[in-house]
């Protein structure tokens, strides 16, 4: 071992002084010459000295690598040589690998990374429900959860965390932060290492501790290493900070600032009897678990199941409840993984365009080059040499093309980071990092080995000779040669096309979607938030009395026509769905029975945002605390359970307590812009008060000129409520529009994308065709032929090929939308429209890039076009 | 007698034992090979000098220029320590060889 290493040091300082040992080899050979020649029974004299020398020479050197070091120099002149085709292949390259690069950054930190806690393929997420609806994933109530922690076998540990906001005052205003409020072991099951400190310990599920998120202990605490058990208020209870989770951390989205315990509700006066823990009804838990040593997570559905099911016989309450078990990983990524994955597959295809694109590029230039090849074939070298020759050269310009690639990807991701949802799980942790170079490079090779490889292999048997002879004209323009050119373009106008589909198909579904009924008008409306918590607000005349104080020093802002307050906010801010029966209907089976999303309103809130009146009234000053139950009903529940009657002065049953129907209004999104439209009930806020208030009023003047205004509003009622800023309802519209704009625009970017280097394509082969038609081309127009003839003629040569790509193109595009299938709204995968716009995109195209070297082939001048090169 | 090929790999062999005798330039070590086979083992020029580089990068034999007796410039190269050791496995490991190849020929 020792000594082979000694050996190729040696060899290497050798190939350093090559120059010199060459010229003493030379004076020991000359020695050799000399001693033979005097020697007169040698009876022979040297032999070939150059072949003693070569051999020699081989010592010193180191094989394959000075093979590679002399091809790339070859590589390097060659492509000085020939500049525009260089940098045409290389932007091709860069602009498919940077694409690739870009999305798989994202893909990479979305969805590959694994997530940030102990073996995240062990976690599972438990979610409730109603046999009724075996789709709903809900999650669970408290009690339930705490008999599953004591009977499940095949879980190590069950524990849940529910979602709450806390007011942190900041330097620059209130800060209201997320939090995770976990049951006993959710943090020992996660396994989360943190940044400093710990995380809550499992005795610890009643005591004023959290740990915090590395983007608050930087804002609020400048980064302190001394932060550990120093205090911080939240909405006015202190909580000692025992840890500092490290950055990019998130469990269980990246919005979450705190992680704590049960503490604000345990610490509640009669806590012992507060819903939220002890109402088997109430599911306000979502529930995380680690499966137990070897257990699988259907094992534990099954269980979880059962368990449910005897709570069921004994807990009314509890009845009717199906178990779902999920991956975490799973569960992370829910919503957006498909989305992702279509968005790389159009990456991918742009980097097989790119690839076809370049091998185009090489072919041509290697028609060019035949006559080059075939020289050095006859001089001697080897077809493996010629072969690695071209290799290399593909190699240097896919790596180039990769160097360049990643700046593309580099610009590309800022974009698509500045466009994509902000609620899009680990995007904060999106990078140029080491496995996303690694794709890049990758990509890179693999790029060269498609493009350049294939062609070589493909050219380098050529018959030397027939070469040589035909002038490295004849060969090179044979059949084969066009053949392989116009099957090139016929791929690269499929992959446009089925690129083109789906970028169609996504900007279709785009508009489909914002031109979707909203159920309300936002234009002028501004919308803020009101928390009513602390121990002031225990009570439910104090929160109303505060939410009707500020709303009415609202009303008297100027500019301010009509204002509302309202737990939920269209289009996708709801607070919470609430089982109903109909008084006088027989009783449903559990799990069965109707839900509408349950929504408290005051006065002036359906006004402000204009949702259509249909029958009876809304609410107004009649509707307070101890006036007789009320509810307006939407449009949908009207005509779910009311299609043969009409619903005023019906009752409906709410936790219990009987409303009297008193008006129906129009259908509003509240789940989503284009989400399916669900029941709707609105009861007068004064009869089911909640801490948390979203304010929306109709103005003429810009959201920012009423921040200060607003501010007055809350703090003339009380100077400790938590202001934030206004913002317009129209931008909460588009914000929720957010995914499907993301999908839209990063696909039609990418068809753009596909439809130029297509273009490129046709150009190439008809302007080739046009170059071995030259001679033809000038007889014809010599003999009279009109030049619109010689136009068309060349035109419809070249169209055939991109008629058949189109053909294929729209059949794989019919056959791969069904990917797509579920991310679009209101149009179906063969939405005919986009279709018909696509072909006509395209043979427009197409016949643009194939008119501009046909124009000129028609202003060749004969004389000139016959003479030849 | 006619010329003979080398058994492969006895090259390295032959050069190290012939500069056991003391320095010597390429064509010294030819000539010694030849004289002493009775010129039956020609070294081809080809081989030789090749066999010397790659001797030298094992580090088994140095080489250093001098003066011959007709006061011209020649290439001598001498054994090293680390060569006479090589020497010394490698005509063991001939002289198993021929021994064998010897034993088969005369088995029947």
């Amino acid at each position: 071992m020792t000594m082979r290493l000694r050996e190729l040091l040696a060899r290497l300082r050798d190939r350093v002084h090559r120059d010199r040992l060459s010229a003493e080899l030379d004076e020991e050979l000359r020695y050799h010459q000399t001693l033979l020649e005097r020697d007169q029974t040698a009876g022979r004299t040297i032999g070939n000295v150059t072949y003693y020398r070569e051999e020699t020479r081989t010592m010193w050197s180191l094989g394959l690598v000075d093979d590679l070091i002399h091809d790339a120099r070859y590589t390097a002149r060659v492509l000085r040589r020939d500049r525009g085709f260089a940098a045409a292949v290389v932007l091709t390259l860069a602009l498919g690998i940077g694409a690739n690069t870009a999305a798989f950054s994202i893909v990479n930190a979305v969805l590959l990374r694994p997530l940030p806690y102990r073996a995240p393929d062990r976690l599972i997420s438990v979610w409730t429900g109603p046999v009724g609806s075996p789709s709903d994933r809900n999650p669970s109530s408290l009690p339930d959860l705490r008999d599953w922690e004591q009977q499940a076998k095949t879980v190590s540990g069950i524990a849940g965390y529910g979602f709450n906001r806390f007011d942190i005052a900041g330097n620059n205003g209130d800060y209201q932060a997320r939090a995770i409020q976990a049951t006993r072991s959710l943090y020992d099951i996660l396994g989360a290492t943190p940044l400093l400190g710990r995380l809550p310990r499992s005795d610890e599920e009643g005591a004023p501790v959290v740990s915090i998120s590395y983007r608050l202990w930087k804002e609020r605490f400048g980064g302190a290493g001394d932060v550990i058990g120093k205090q911080l208020v939240m909405s006015h209870q202190p909580y000692t900070i025992i840890g500092v989770m490290p950055a990019g951390f998130h469990f269980p989205s990246p919005d979450i600032d705190l992680w704590g315990t049960l503490y604000s509700i345990m610490s509640l006066p009669n806590a012992a009897q507060n819903p939220w823990l002890t109402s088997r009804a109430l599911h306000g838990y979502r529930v995380l678990a680690r499966l137990a040593p070897g257990a699988t997570a259907q094992q534990a559905e099954i269980e979880l199941g059962g368990i449910e099911r005897r709570l069921g016989a004994e807990f009314p309450e509890a009845s009717g409840m199906l178990i779902h078990v999920q991956s975490v990983e799973d569960d992370a990524v829910r919503g957006v993984a498909r989305g992702l994955w279509t968005v790389f597959g159009a990456a991918a295809l742009i980097l097989l365009l790119a690839c076809v694109n370049a091998a185009h590029l090489l072919l041509e230039r290697m028609a060019a080059r035949t006559r080059e090849l075939a020289v050095r074939r006859a001089l001697g070298a080897d077809r493996g040499r010629v072969l690695r020759q071209l290799a290399t050269e593909s190699v240097v310009l896919g790596l180039l093309g990769g160097v360049v690639g990643i700046a593309f990807a580099y610009l590309a991701m800022r974009a698509l980071l500045g466009l994509a949802p902000a609620d899009m799980p680990r995007l904060e942790t999106v990078a140029i990092d080491l496995p996303t170079l690694g794709f890049a490079f990758g990509a890179s090779l693999l790029a060269a080995l498609l493009f350049g490889v294939a062609p070589a292999l493909v050219r380098s048997d050529r018959d030397v000779h027939a070469t040589l002879r035909a002038q490295g004209k004849g060969a090179s323009g044979g059949i084969h040669g066009s053949r392989a050119r116009s099957s090139l373009m016929m791929l690269e106008v499929a992959f446009a096309v089925v690129i083109l589909v789906g970028a169609g198909l996504m900007l279709r579904s785009f508009a489909e979607l914002t031109s979707s009924p909203l159920g309300m008008h936002p234009d002028g409306v501004v919308v803020t938030q009101l928390s009513v918590v602390g121990s002031r607000y225990q009570s439910s005349e104090a929160k109303t009395q505060a939410v009707e104080q500020v709303l009415d020093n609202i009303r008297a802002i100027p500019g301010v026509t009509v204002a509302g307050g309202s737990t939920s906010m269209p289009p996708s801010r709801i607070q919470q769905g609430e089982g109903f029966t109909v008084v006088g209907e027989p009783a449903p089976e559990p799990g069965h029975g109707p839900s509408a999303i349950f929504i408290p309103a005051t006065r002036g809130f359906i006004e402000t945002l204009r949702i259509a009146p249909i029958r009876g009234r809304t609410f107004d000053t009649r509707d307070n605390a101890t006036s007789a139950p009320v509810v307006v009903i939407s449009r949908e529940l009207a005509r779910r359970y009311f299609a043969n009657t009409d619903p005023l002065g019906h009752q409906l049953l709410l936790s219990g307590v009987p409303w009297t129907i008193v008006g129906v209004v129009d259908d509003v999104v509240y789940e989503g812009v284009g989400s399916p439209i669900r029941p709707v009930v609105y009861v007068p806020y004064a009869q089911s008060p909640f801490a948390g208030v979203w304010i929306a009023m109709r103005t003429t003047v810009a959201p920012a000129t009423l921040t200060a205004p607003l501010r007055e509003a809350f703090h003339r009622v009380d100077p400790e409520l938590a202001t934030r800023a206004p913002v317009a309802l129209e931008s909460m519209v588009s914000e929720s529009v957010v995914r499907p704009r993301f999908h839209a625009w990063i696909l039609s970017s990418f068809g753009a994308l596909a439809l130029l280097l297509a273009c490129v394509g046709v150009y190439g082969v008809i302007a080739y065709a046009i170059a071995q038609r030259r001679a033809e081309l000038g007889i014809r127009i010599a003999l009279g032929a009109p030049r619109r003839s010689v136009v068309s003629t060349v035109l419809r040569s070249g169209m055939a090929p991109v008629l058949v790509g189109l053909v294929l193109g729209l059949l794989a595009a019919i056959a791969a939308s069904r990917i797509v299938a579920g991310l679009l709204y209101g149009i179906a995968t063969t939405d005919a429209l986009t279709y018909v716009v696509v072909i006509f995109v395209l043979l427009a195209a197409a016949l643009a890039a194939g008119w501009v070297p046909a124009r000129r082939a028609a202003r060749v001048d004969p004389l000139i076009a016959m003479r030849g090169d | 007698m006619a010329k003979q090929n080398l058994v492969p790999g006895t090259l390295d062999l032959l050069i190290l034992k012939t500069l056991t005798a003391g320095a010597q330039h390429g064509y010294g070590i030819a000539s010694h090979i030849k004289e002493w086979s009775r010129e039956v083992l020609q070294i081809d020029e080809g081989s030789l000098y090749p066999a010397l580089q790659r001797l030298r990068q094992r580090g088994w034999v140095e080489a250093e220029w001098r003066k011959t007796p007709n006061n011209q410039r020649a290439r001598y190269y001498t054994i090293t320590t680390a060569g006479r050791k090589q020497l010394g496995i490698e005509e063991a490991s001939f002289t198993e060889v021929f021994d064998a190849i010897r034993r088969v020929l005369r088995s029947v």
